[in-house]
Formats: structure tokens, sequence, C-alpha cells
């Protein structure tokens, strides 16, 4: 009965999105219209010209000579759009020829953003101030890895830990309040309870979009810092590619990939394959490596196909790790050969990584949009603790179980969002409701025998986009959020006991080149799964969940002022942007002061304890200059400034500044088809403070550094192999020295040296692509 | 000939000590050929106490944590268990069941010399109360304090009574010495143990140390325990001078100071510059011995910065001419602190062979 009554529904539904147009275009007038750009006045090939306002709009592409004609029967409003131009919208008249010319979007205004967006939109009509990385960016980076795109990005940090990988810190707050997405689905942070960003491998990435501050109505728990969303390709050609890369960077990376893709008219599938080695790096050429070795393997398939109006993706990725952290040998007594040798602990990694998605998106009707995203996402690793003579090079396990390990982290995610809207005109009210369930699980050696199966959590949420002028958008958004694991009313909206996450975005554009955004919201992070039941006993660790933790609830004040203006004979833009934000019962690893506190069962000698615990609050502030200039002879200059100020309940309130700049460059060669590239990032000393056992603030101080790092890319045979070499790191960093009496580091947990591996020194590169179509 | 005598010896000896085992389950006693490498499995935590018997060949382990006090059988001394930090306090009360608390009072240790006239409860008189800190066991998790008073002493045997600072749990017991040189009691069992095997040279143990600065130093800041007079357990090799063993000590750097920077010119000296091959008896007379207990010590092991790290640098440069109890002469030389299965600190290897004349 139920089921007959879904049926029907979906039945009805189907039959809506199905309702054919009335048929314009058998008849009318033939009308030409001719593309052009505007810089060179040389015709468009391909672009396309749409009628607007129609349910379900026939287009037409401008052939050879930059031209499209089509029959007319009255006077319509056409959208004419070419990538990497900005649309134009014209009247046109039916009989009539005119010529249009399209500027180059040189400052990726029309560029589509998905996140924090409820339906994708435009960099220039987002809500949200929105940072992107395209492919070109991460072409001429020469990034291998997530972490390779973000350094020298202002706001952000990469922090390196031999043991947990890359992490990120985003706003001076570290990766656990960092979302991280792929296509919108939530990824599972791994075994340090923040996420390796060298696990995301950059070979089918199409950009990386960047919004800072809370995002949790859109995607609940840990958006509270920001939120880094993946976006992969999508095969968008009729054709068969194959495209193939190799990657070599003189520290000892050997990379390649392969990937083939094919497109029909409904469908589109893609797979690909690399194998990513790295040999490791050791500043201090210990045994011990601050960059361990490893050797990964990536698969990825993806399907994309219409049904109806909406697409259907299936997305399937994979990723295994072997990765080693050796140890220094140190002189003992092989009681196996029965001599005396050197010895080292070897610690052997294997770690995998599933993410796999189901998403179908897209218009229902003209006014409604609807995304419904399921995903998972998996990390288990398991590490095996061998002893390994040097001298006789054998090699045997550990016979202490406790140096053995296999964890398992599980994220499921079920989100559905419906706007209602003229989202075709993009005029009007947007009404936007949808749901999410997030379910987490771990099981293994390092998640206390005492745990809970389940830490999920389940929210709903609307928002509702008001045109209150043509100038003056706002949209408040709520969440309502229940979870198994704690009372979700600690979040406390209005001081009332309610489980309401609100937000507020304002934006107002005063003409079409100055615009200001503002938003407030309020996000918080549910303790995870390993915050509430990790257990790390061993000889040297006790590192342990508390299962008492409270939710962390955070409020961001974010404001940003865009100017777009020609300056200096480039089109440029100006951006200003304040962020204030707090973060209440943060949750932190916090020594363990009194060693008396430990159970009996562990050796008060025990060099690492702690445990998680809450922290009454954290705060910072920040500010950040940027601008992007584009010049029409192809030289892009974009500078940035940002200050970064922290505080809270463990610096006794006194705020640490850091500051921060950066210059990303590029000039296109027209000459030599070669795009020089340039980034260079200014690090200000910056400082991490927490509560001595006494009481007292230890203050713990990274040094000032500098990164730069130099590409040229070229493309040969018709555009099909593709190069980019450079250097990376010019000023041939290593590792930048931490001075002060603190107990604890955005870098020290499982640090131990007075000094902080940020990078491998100076390195080339070069990567060679090959396309074959 | 005289090899196979000791042969003999060693032989009938151990079959001796496999038939004491049967009393004393505690005891682990190995049987390893003479002039070996040997190791002795102390654990990282420090939790066992390995007695070494060269002219034997044995080793024999002892759990640190199953006695607290050691009476002499030949006079008054007596000892404290400094491998589990025991310690003593004397309060101000003069009636044992005055005493409830041990508060604001400091404790002292025996000395690491291992000096009969230096330890906690040298100097002890018949019914004045002590205060005994039982120690820690082998993850440091402190086993609390008792008052304890000597009521008679004899050359047969000691009463003593010991009881919670509350004053429950109220033991008194007459101690009867044994035929050893020690008669070693626990206060958590409630009675005497076996320790000490009969004949021993050596022994490898936990001593507690004073790190950092004494309490009178810093006057009225001082918190004893938190910011001075911090005890901790440290690796160390006591001789059986009670029994006559002495030493001798060939340390080819013995001017360069010994520290924990590792790049230090004596840590980076290396067993290549050992006279351990070349030396004779005659060394044993011209280098002169020592009786002291601690003659070994901690000369031979020094942990490195970063100390949590825990990377320990053995001096195997340094070689030690023993007399041992039976009269017999040997060289030894520390090879390595990591050892046993995992190759974990705590395992001392080292070893050694016959003085030559």
């Amino acid at each position: 009965m139920n089921k007959t009554f879904i049926i029907k529904l979906l039945y009805s539904l189907l039959l809506f999105a199905h309702l054919a147009p009335p048929d314009l275009f058998g008849q009318g007038t033939p009308t030409s219209i001719k593309v052009i750009a505007a810089s060179d006045q040389l015709p468009i090939i391909g672009a396309t010209i749409q009628l607007t306002g129609q349910e379900s709009p026939k287009g037409w592409v401008t052939d050879a000579a930059g031209t499209a004609v089509f029959p007319l029967l009255e006077n319509s409003e056409v959208n004419i759009n070419y990538l990497g131009f900005i649309e134009v919208n014209r009247i046109v008249k039916p009989g009539s020829k005119i010529t249009i010319s399209l500027e180059e979007d040189l400052l990726g205004l029309n560029e589509v953003v998905v996140t924090g967006a409820f339906a994708p939109t435009t960099m220039k009509n987002s809500l949200y101030q929105v940072k992107k990385f395209d492919a070109a960016l991460i072409e001429a980076r020469g990034a291998v890895n997530l972490s390779d795109v973000l350094q020298t990005q202002l706001n952000l940090k990469t922090i390196q830990d031999d043991v947990l990988g890359t992490r990120i810190v985003m706003q001076g707050i570290s990766g656990p309040n960092v979302k991280i997405l792929i296509d919108g689905i939530p990824l599972v942070n791994g075994s340090g309870g923040e996420f390796d960003l060298s696990q995301i491998n950059m070979n089918n990435v199409e950009r990386v979009e960047i919004v800072e501050g809370p995002l949790s109505v859109q995607y609940g728990t840990n958006a509270l810092a920001g939120t880094i969303n993946v976006i992969t390709k999508d095969p968008t050609e009729e054709t068969l590619n194959i495209n193939s890369s190799v990657y070599y960077e003189s520290v000892g990376q050997y990379n390649a990939d392969l990937s083939l893709a094919r497109g029909w008219k409904n469908t589109s599938i893609s797979m690909g394959g690399s194998r990513n080695q790295f040999n490791g790096f050791s500043s201090t050429e210990e045994r011990k490596e601050n960059w361990i070795p490893r050797t990964q393997y990536l698969a990825n398939v993806k399907l994309k196909t219409k049904v109806k109006r909406l697409n259907l993706t299936t997305a399937v990725d994979k990723l295994w790790q072997n990765s080693t952290s050796h140890g220094n040998a140190t002189r003992a007594f092989n009681n196996r050969t029965n001599k005396i040798s050197d010895i080292a602990n070897d610690n052997y990694n294997n770690t995998e990584r599933l993410n796999a998605s189901l998403v179908l998106e897209g218009k229902l009707s003209d006014k409604g949009y609807l995304n419904l995203v399921n995903g998972v996402s998996l990390f288990e690793q398991s590490s095996r603790k061998y002893l390994q003579d040097i001298i006789d090079d054998i090699k045997w396990l550990s016979s202490d179980p406790e140096d053995h390990d296999t964890t398992r982290f599980d994220t499921w995610t079920f989100r559905g969002t419906y706007v209602y809207g003229d989202t075709e005109n993009k005029q009007g009210i947007y009404l936007t409701t949808g749901y999410e369930a997030s379910l987490n699980y771990a099981t293994g050696g390092r998640i206390s025998a005492n745990a809970k199966g389940n830490v999920n959590e389940y929210g709903l949420f609307s928002a509702l986009e008001i045109p209150l002028s043509p100038k003056f958008k706002i949209q408040p958004s709520f969440r309502y959020t229940y979870s198994n694991s704690y009372d979700t009313r600690e979040i406390d909206f209005l001081n009332a006991g309610l489980p309401l996450l609100p937000s507020l975005n304002v934006m107002y554009k005063s003409g079409e080149n100055l615009d200001f955004r503002f938003s407030y919201g309020q996000g918080y992070r549910t303790p995870s799964v390993r915050e509430l039941y990790y257990e790390f006993i061993d000889a040297n660790h006790y590192i342990v969940g508390n299962k008492a933790l409270k939710p962390e609830v955070g409020s961001n004040l974010n404001a940003s002022g865009t100017l777009r203006k020609d300056f200096l004979g480039a089109k440029a833009a100006f951006t200003t942007s304040l962020f204030f934000s707090k973060i209440d019962n943060k949750i932190d690893l916090i020594q363990i002061a009194d060693r008396e506190d430990l159970p009996d069962e562990v050796p008060k000698t025990v060099p690492v304890a702690r445990v998680y615990e809450n922290i009454p609050n954290f705060k910072s502030y920040g500010i950040n200059l940027t601008a992007e200039m584009a010049w029409s002879n192809g030289f892009r200059l974009n500078p940035g400034l940002g200050l970064l100020a922290r505080s809270g309940s463990e610096a006794d309130d006194r705020f640490y500044n850091s500051i921060e700049a950066n210059v990303n460059a590029s000039h296109y060669l027209k000459n030599w088809d070669t795009k020089i590239n340039l980034f260079y990032k200014y690090n200000g000393a910056i400082s991490e403070f927490s509560r001595n056992q006494d009481g007292s603030i230890g203050v713990l101080t990274l040094d000032t550094y500098h990164t730069m790092d130099l590409s040229l890319s070229k493309p040969f045979l018709n555009g099909r192999l593709f190069t980019t070499m450079g250097a990376k790191n010019l000023f041939d960093v290593t590792d930048i020295g931490l001075s002060g009496e603190g107990s604890k580091g955005l870098v020290l947990q499982t640090g131990r040296e007075a000094f902080y591996p940020i990078s491998w020194g100076r390195t080339i590169f070069i990567k060679i692509n090959y396309l074959i179509n | 000939m005289k090899f196979l005598q000791l042969f003999a010896l060693a032989i009938m000896t151990s079959l001796l000590f496999t038939n004491c085992v049967e009393d004393e389950p505690e005891s682990d006693i190995k049987t390893i050929e003479l002039g070996a490498t040997l190791t002795a499995s102390m654990g990282s935590d420090l939790s066992t106490q390995v007695y070494v018997n060269l002219s034997e060949a044995l080793i024999t382990d002892v759990p640190v944590n199953t006695w607290e006090l050691a009476f002499e059988n030949n006079g008054e001394a007596i000892r404290t268990n400094s491998a589990k930090k025991v310690a003593v306090t004397v309060p101000s009360e003069g009636s044992f069941d005055e005493v409830t608390s041990d508060q604001g009072l400091v404790y002292v240790y025996d000395a690491e010399d291992g000096d009969l006239s230096k330890t906690a409860l040298a100097g002890w008189e018949l019914n004045v109360p002590y205060i005994l800190d039982l120690g820690i066991d082998q993850n440091g998790n402190t086993l609390g304090k008792k008052k304890l008073m000597i009521t008679a002493h004899s050359s047969t045997g000691i009463s003593i009574q010991y009881a919670n600072l509350d004053g429950s749990g109220l033991i008194t017991d007459t101690v009867v010495f044994d035929g050893g040189d020690f008669t070693f009691y626990s206060l958590i069992s409630e009675q005497t143990v076996t320790v000490e095997p009969a004949n021993w040279d050596f022994v490898l143990t936990g001593v507690s140390l004073r790190t950092g600065a004494p309490c009178a130093a810093l006057g009225p800041g001082a918190v004893p325990g938190i910011n001075c007079d911090v005890y901790r357990l440290s690796t160390t090799a006591m001789i059986n001078h009670y029994n006559g063993v002495e030493l001798a000590v060939d340390d080819p750097f013995a001017d360069l100071e010994q520290n924990d920077d590792p790049t230090s010119e004596k840590n980076l000296k290396t067993i290549e510059d050992s006279n351990y091959e070349l030396l004779t008896l005659n060394d044993y007379y011209s280098l002169g011995s020592s009786d002291a207990g601690d003659a070994i010590g901690r000369s031979w092991l020094n942990i490195l910065t970063p100390h949590s790290s825990a990377i320990y640098k053995v001096y195997d440069f340094i070689t030690y001419l023993v007399k041992d109890q039976d009269g017999n002469y040997y060289k030894v030389r520390f090879l390595a602190y990591k050892g046993g299965d995992n190759a974990e600190n705590g395992n001392p290897t080292f070893e050694y062979a016959r003085l030559e004349e």
C-alpha cells in the first residue's frame, strides 16, 4: 500500500520532469549571431547560444566562422556563453544578424562553484567567498597531492608529521575542524584524528574549492574552521580519451598514472589508476626519516549518466598505501645471532582508503533542484613493528602484541537537498530543505573495548534566500541536529537549550563591480569516535579518548568586500576579508599532568601520557587583503597579505599574532606557447600556546620562513603532450626551528626535536602528460 | 685441569641451586657457559634484579618487588630496597601509636654505594618509630607507607612491629636470621623471602637516585618530590663487596667527562678503543682495586639527550677487572644495554674472560 503510493509519487515526479515544452522551433525566421572575442576580434568556435526562460532550452553552437543561424518566432532573450568568457544575455529580433563580442573571464567570475551553495552557482553569485584552485594551477604547481596544492596559500598551513602524514591548519585552527569533501562526500579522518592530505591524489581533480568559516548548516559536524571540497573531473567529450602522465621529483618521487575516459550522449565513464612512490627524506641524515617513504596505489572509476533531467553519478576511489617509519638503529645484543649489532624499530604501515558515492542531482523542474548524496568513506590502517638488525640485515616481528595494530574508521553519509526557486533566471526566493545522516564507526586495537558501536548524527536543515532588492540578498538558515552519542542541546541556541545551528548570509552588490558579503554562522563538532574511545597504550604511549567530552560549538563572523576594476591595464579584483571566530569546549589532546592519575597497569614513567579534554575556549581573528590582477597579454599576479591572531583560555586571553604574505604570478608567453609560474609565500613566526602543568602558559614558536616554487609549462604535438617542469622550494627550506617552553605545538603530536620539518629542501621536478584521443 | 675442576664445580653448584629452586619459586636460575656473552634481563622497567656469579657462570633473576628490608645476619645493619624506591623517614612523635602522618617529612634512601653505614635506617634505635615508604611496583604505582618499630635485636633474629599509618593492620613479627649474609623481609607479604643467591659477584639492579636540586637548597619554595628531592630509578651494577669482591677499572678515557651529550668526545669512543684483549692479571694489581659497592656502579652507561628517546651510551671501551668471591680474576666489559627478543632497554649484555697471568 505504502509502496504503491511511493511508486505513484515517483512516477508523477518523473512525469512532471518529462513534460515537453511547446515546440517553438519547428518554424520561425532564420536569425544569425556571430560571436567574437573582445580581445582579438577573432571568431569563437563552439560558443553556445540558448534561449533563456525555457523549461527545456534548446541551444545552438557557433561554427568555424563563429556564427550560428537559428529560427526565431518572436523577440527573445538569448544567453551566449563560452567557457572562459563572461556570458552575455541579449534580446534578439527574429531575422536579425548581429555580432556579439565576449570578454574573457580573466577573474573567473562565471566559473561554477558548488561548495557552500545549496545548488551550483557562480563565483560571482555565491553567497560565500569561495577560493578556487583549478586544474591549471594544480598542473603549474606540479602538485601530486592536496597538500602540494594548498601550500603557499594564505590562511592555510600544512603540518608534516612523520607518523600521521600531512595535516592542515586553517585560520589557525587545526585539522579536525576542517571538513574535507570529495565531490561533496565527507571523508573519514585517519588514525591521527586528522586527515592526511597526502592521501588525496590530484590526478583526477578538476578543481579544489575552499570556503573559510563554518558551513555546519550544510555539512554538519567538523565544518567549523572551513571546508575543502575536491571536485573530480567529468569526462564530457564524446570520444575516447587516454591520458597518461609521469612525474619525477629529485627528492626521490616517481609517479605514474593512466586514465581512460569515454563519453556518449548521456553517459560517460572514466577510470584510472596511479602509482606514487616516495623514497623518504631525512634532513638529519638519520635513519629515522621525518618524511617517511611510502608507495601509493590508487584506482578510481566514475560513471555518470542521465536519468531524465537528472545526473546520476557513481564513483569509487580506492587507495592502498604502504609506508615504513624507520627508527634509528642503536647498539643492541641480537639474541638471534648472538652478536652485538645495531638494531632499529621499524613500523610497517598498510593503509587503505575507500570512498564510494552515489549522487543523483539536477533539476526536477524549472523551479526544483534536487541533490541526493550518498557516500561511504572507509579508512583502515594496520601497523606491524619489526626489529631490524641493520648490520646482518635480518628482521623479525616484535613479540609484544601491543606493537601491532589494525584500526578501521567508517563514515557513511546520506544527504538530500531540495531547492525550490527560479534557478534558471537566478531571481526570486529560494527555499532549501534537506536532511543529512552521518554514521560513524570504528573498530580495532586502538579503540577501547568499551566503545559504543556508533557515533551517529542526524540533521534537518533549511535555508531561505531572499532578494530584498536586486542588489541585496539575505539567506538565514538553520540545522536541527540529533546525535546518539551526546546531547545536542549543548549547542544551546539562543541560550534556550535548542539543538539548532543558525547561520546568516548577506550579500550586497553595489553595481557590477563591488560586492560585499557578510556571514555569521555557528558551527559545531561532535567528539569523534577517536576522541571518545581511542586507546593507544604501549611502552611509550598512553593516549586515550574521553567518553565525557562535550561537543565543540563555534561561532564565526566573516565580512568581505570585493572591488573589481581595471588597474594598471589589468582586470583586477581586490578583496578584503575579516573574520572573528570563537570555539567553546574545543577538544584538545592534553598532557596528563599528574602521572599518579594513570591507571595502575600503566607505567608512571610512560614518556607520552595524554587524554582528550575540552578546553574552555579558543579565539581567533584575522584580516586578509588579496588582489587578483590579469592582463590581456597573459600576465597574472595575485598578491596577498594576512594577519592572524589566536588566543583563548589556554593563553589567558593574550593574543599571539602571525603574519603571512604570498604572491602567485604567472605569465603566458604566446610566441613560445609557454607559461611561467611563480609561487611565493612568507610565513611569519607562529606561536602555539598551552597551559603547563603548573598552570602557567607555555609558548612554542615556529620561526619565520619563506618558500618559493617556479615552473614552466608547455604543450607539444598539438597539445597532446604537455610538460611542466620546475623547481620547488628554491630557498632550500628543510627544518624550521622551534623555540620556547611550550609542551605542545601545532607540530608536536609525535615530535620530539627542537625543529619542525617544513619541507625536504630544494628539488627539481618534471611532469609529462600524454593524451591520446 | 683447573678448568675441568671448575667446570665440575659449576655443574655441581648448579645442581645444588636447581634443588633449591623448588623452595624458591620466585628465583629463576640459568646456567650459561663460562666465558660466553651474557644478557641480564632486568626489563626496561627494571623490575628484575640480576645476580651474576662469574666463576660458576650463573645468573639469577629476582623480581624487585618482593622485599623492602634486608637485615644483616652478622651485624646490625638494615638495608632498604632502593631498587623500588623504598625510603625511610623519622616522625617527630616518640611513640609508635602516635604516628599517623608523614606530612612534611623528608624521606631518605640507602646510599648509592651500598655502604652499610649509610643506609636509610643507619643508626636505627630500638623502640623508635620510623615510617617506611614501601616504594613502587613495576608500573610505578605507589605501594603505600607503613610505620615500623624494631622492638628487639639479637644475633639470631630481630623483632619488628609495623602497621598502616592510621594504625590498622598491625603486625608483630620475629624474624629469624637465615644462613646467608642478609635476611630479606617483605612487609607486604609479611614474611621473609629468599633473594640473594649464596654466591654472587655483582648484581645488576635499579637504584633510587636524586635528580635535580636537594630540597635544602631551595628554601621555603621546596616541595619534596615535585621540585626537589625527586628520586628516579637508574641502572647500576653493585659488586658483592660484603664477600670480598674487589674491582679495578681500565678506562682509556678516564680523564674525559662522562655526560649525556651524544656528541661529546667520550660518547664518540667505541669498542675499538678498548684494552680488553691486552689486559692481564698484572693490570689488576697495577690499576689498583676498590671494594666500594658501586665500583662498577653506573660508570658503564649514560643516557643521551634527548632523554625522551631513551638512547643509552654503553662505555664498551671500559674494562672491569674483577676479583670474584672465589678468588678468581676476570675481565668484564659491557657491550649493550638493549637486548632480548625485542631489543629493548634494560637488557645489559656483557662479556667476560679469565684474566691471564
